[in-house]
């Protein structure tokens, strides 16, 4: 007969002087939860959530202004490059055939809804077809626009998941009508959850913004005559009017290419840097050419990850090994506390290392309850920054591979802060108290 | 006759700040295999650092050791190991058990270190607490035994390693006198099946099961005495 499962998995956790033991798994909980923490907020922050299909995508930066006035320069990688561009220069930008995909778009303000309900402002995104594959958008519902509404600016939509359940109960909404600034538009596909964090295709104006829920084919921006909502770099005093505004060389849009191989870049490099811009300026600012930056490199140029959250990664990991220090003493005071047991076993055969490998193993069995226990700790740490960042909600969450590494830092930690009190447990001369019996 | 451990000149000192005390000074003491030897000796003597020398739980610094044919003088900590937990059983005064392991985990513990395999372990477990007479307390802690069940789990725990020399220390001291005759009887019992017996006693009741007799004073061997001490009386414990 053998011993009862239960009394063989206490072998892996000290059993007694269970207080010590509990301050253990809490202090490994504690630092293991703040450090991961902040470290999945920085994954986030840092884009690293952004998909794999952003490979290839570029910014597209023109030199607008002349270097030696850019009162920019101090955060840009390359002075005089901007990258939100006039309506006239995105218009000819999208002639060249360099390209697999082009994507310009603005963000405006529209209001609208239900046609029987009061309007409402509907944050809305005009843009093309390729938008949607460039930045992975999918759908839940219908389909695209097609090229012909998109040349002909039709009255169709696409919208969110959720305006989709705030409007129709979630349920297909394809072929419904919403009220958009008087004109009556047709819903033709609804996009699945999209919310990519940060918004990197458009960064220009604040680091934390959701994803538009309405997008509108982009010929609609003059129909509509709806003002960006966004920046809108004016080196000129404001036009009066719409059309004066998309014919003036104020910049409100961006636009984004996908350049399939090196080639590709190099052509594009080569065919921006011979541009010459085509909307009416002032004599000063006559320039040309221009850049594009990988997505990588846009990221950087717009500060992303913020120098504050690697800030709060560097502190959390200090705290990390604060606690992991902390944990030696505790460690050693409890395995000190079953030394009598140790010198038994040296006494029935017990090598140094078999007794090392033992407070290892009960290191391993603290630091993966430690481990566990950080999990929900980090989950608390989110829900609490994510009330810091109203504008989105719950942009920080536990993800499994943050829990996996909440578990497996904890059991590095718990090896690194019981090495010490192993070693010296190890190191118990068989006879000492023993022989005082 | 083979002997089992030949200890020649040996000495060992503990030192603790300034003050020096001299445990062994230069002993001497030869076991034959297959013995019972009782070892007695006033307080201080060396009785308990002879035992730990004996059972290389304390290394000796000075002098000629051989145990089991075997100079163990010079060997590795692994290596002792593996020489206690196969060659060597100890029985304490205080029993030693393990207080969160039931009687079943603290008999298997030197079988473990020994890499015997389950089901051999198993075997040899049901056998030696059958032995002792303990079979049905197999998931008791020993804090739910007497005293005279701990030791004989204690003993159990040798038995179940088959060891050739057994090293007990005041193997009755904390038992009464009832139990303390059980024990001696299940000594003799395991001398009987050619296990090799030194025991430290301060009982005379207890040197007199013995076959030979050893007192120590000073750390040194001064009788060597082939003959049993004066029996006080057959209850007189110790």
């Amino acid at each position: 007969m053998n011993a009862p499962h239960w009394q063989r998995l206490r072998r892996f956790l000290p059993g007694r002087h269970w207080p010590l033991s509990a301050m253990v798994v809490a202090g490994l909980g504690l630092g293991v939860s703040v450090l991961v923490g902040f470290a999945a907020m920085q994954q986030t922050l840092g884009g690293q959530d952004i998909p794999a299909h952003a490979d290839g995508l570029y910014s597209v930066q023109l030199r607008s202004i002349p270097v030696e006035s850019d009162p920019l320069r101090a955060w840009r990688l390359e002075p005089g490059l901007v990258d939100v561009l006039s309506y006239p220069d995105v218009t000819a930008l999208l002639k060249s055939t360099i390209p697999e995909l082009q994507a310009p778009s603005v963000a405006a303000q529209l209001y609208g809804g239900l046609p029987s309900m009061p309007a409402m402002p509907l944050k809305a995104r005009f843009c093309t077809q390729d938008f949607f594959s460039m930045f992975g958008v999918r759908l839940m519902y219908g389909g695209l626009w097609t090229s012909d509404q998109e040349h002909a600016g039709a009255d169709v939509v696409i919208i969110s998941q959720r305006l989709n359940q705030d409007l129709f109960g979630g349920r297909n909404s394809v072929g419904q009508w919403l009220e958009i600034e008087g004109r009556m538009m047709r819903v033709v596909g609804v996009m699945a959850p999209f919310q990519p964090v940060p918004r990197y295709y458009d960064l220009s104006f604040r680091f934390f913004e959701t994803a538009e829920p309405v997008m509108v084919p982009l010929a609609l921006f003059r129909t509509l005559r709806a003002p960006p909502s966004e920046i809108v770099l004016a080196w000129q005093p404001h036009p009066e009017g719409h059309e004066a505004l998309l014919a003036s060389s104020n910049g409100f849009m961006q636009l984004w290419v996908r350049l399939p191989s090196a080639q590709h870049v190099e052509n594009y490099r080569a065919f921006l840097a011979a541009f010459r811009p085509h909307a009416a300026r002032p004599e000063w600012m006559l320039t040309k050419g221009g850049n594009i930056l990988s997505l990588a490199d846009y990221l950087a140029s717009k500060g992303v990850p913020p120098r504050e959250s690697t800030t709060m990664v560097v502190l959390s990991a200090l705290f990390g090994t604060a606690c992991a220090i902390n944990l030696v003493g505790f460690l050693l005071a409890r395995f000190l506390s079953h030394s009598k047991e140790v010198e038994i076993r040296r006494a029935l055969g017990a090598t140094r290392w078999s007794i090392f490998f033992r407070h290892i193993r009960q290191c391993l069995g603290l630091g993966l309850l430690g481990g566990l226990l950080s999990i929900p700790m980090a989950g608390g740490l989110m829900a609490a920054c994510n009330r810091l960042f109203p504008v989105l909600s719950n942009i920080f969450h536990m993800t499994a591979q943050a829990a996996v590494g909440a578990v497996g830092t904890a059991l590095l930690l718990s090896i690194l802060a019981g090495f010490y009190p192993s070693l010296m447990m190890s190191r118990l001369r068989p006879a000492q108290r023993i022989k005082l019996q | 006759m083979v002997h089992m451990l030949r200890m020649t000149n040996i000495r060992k000192v503990y030192r603790a700040g300034m003050l020096e005390v001299h445990a062994l000074s230069g002993l001497t003491l030869h076991v034959r295999q297959g013995e019972f030897v009782s070892v007695m000796g006033p307080s201080g003597s060396g009785k308990t650092t002879l035992l730990n020398v004996a059972g290389l739980l304390d290394p000796p610094d000075s002098g000629e050791y051989v145990l089991g044919g075997l100079d163990v003088g010079r060997l590795s900590d692994s290596r002792m190991s593996r020489i206690r937990n196969q060659m060597v059983g100890f029985i304490f005064q205080s029993f030693n058990l393990i207080p969160e392991l039931s009687v079943f985990d603290n008999v298997e513990v030197p079988l473990r270190y020994r890499g015997l395999p389950a089901r051999e372990r198993r075997e040899r477990i049901e056998r030696a607490l059958e032995s002792v007479g303990l079979w049905s307390r197999l998931h008791h802690l020993p804090s739910q035994l007497s005293g005279g069940q701990q030791q004989r789990v204690a003993i159990a725990r040798v038995l179940a390693g088959s060891p050739q020399l057994i090293l007990a220390d005041e193997p009755t001291g904390n038992l009464d006198s009832y139990m303390a005759r059980q024990v001696m009887d299940l000594l003799e019992t395991i001398h009987g099946g050619g296990t090799t017996i030194v025991m430290v006693t301060h009982s005379h009741e207890c040197a007199a099961r013995a076959l030979r007799h050893i007192h120590l004073l000073d750390g040194r061997v001064v009788d060597l005495d082939e003959d049993p001490p004066p029996r006080l009386s057959r209850d007189g414990g110790r």
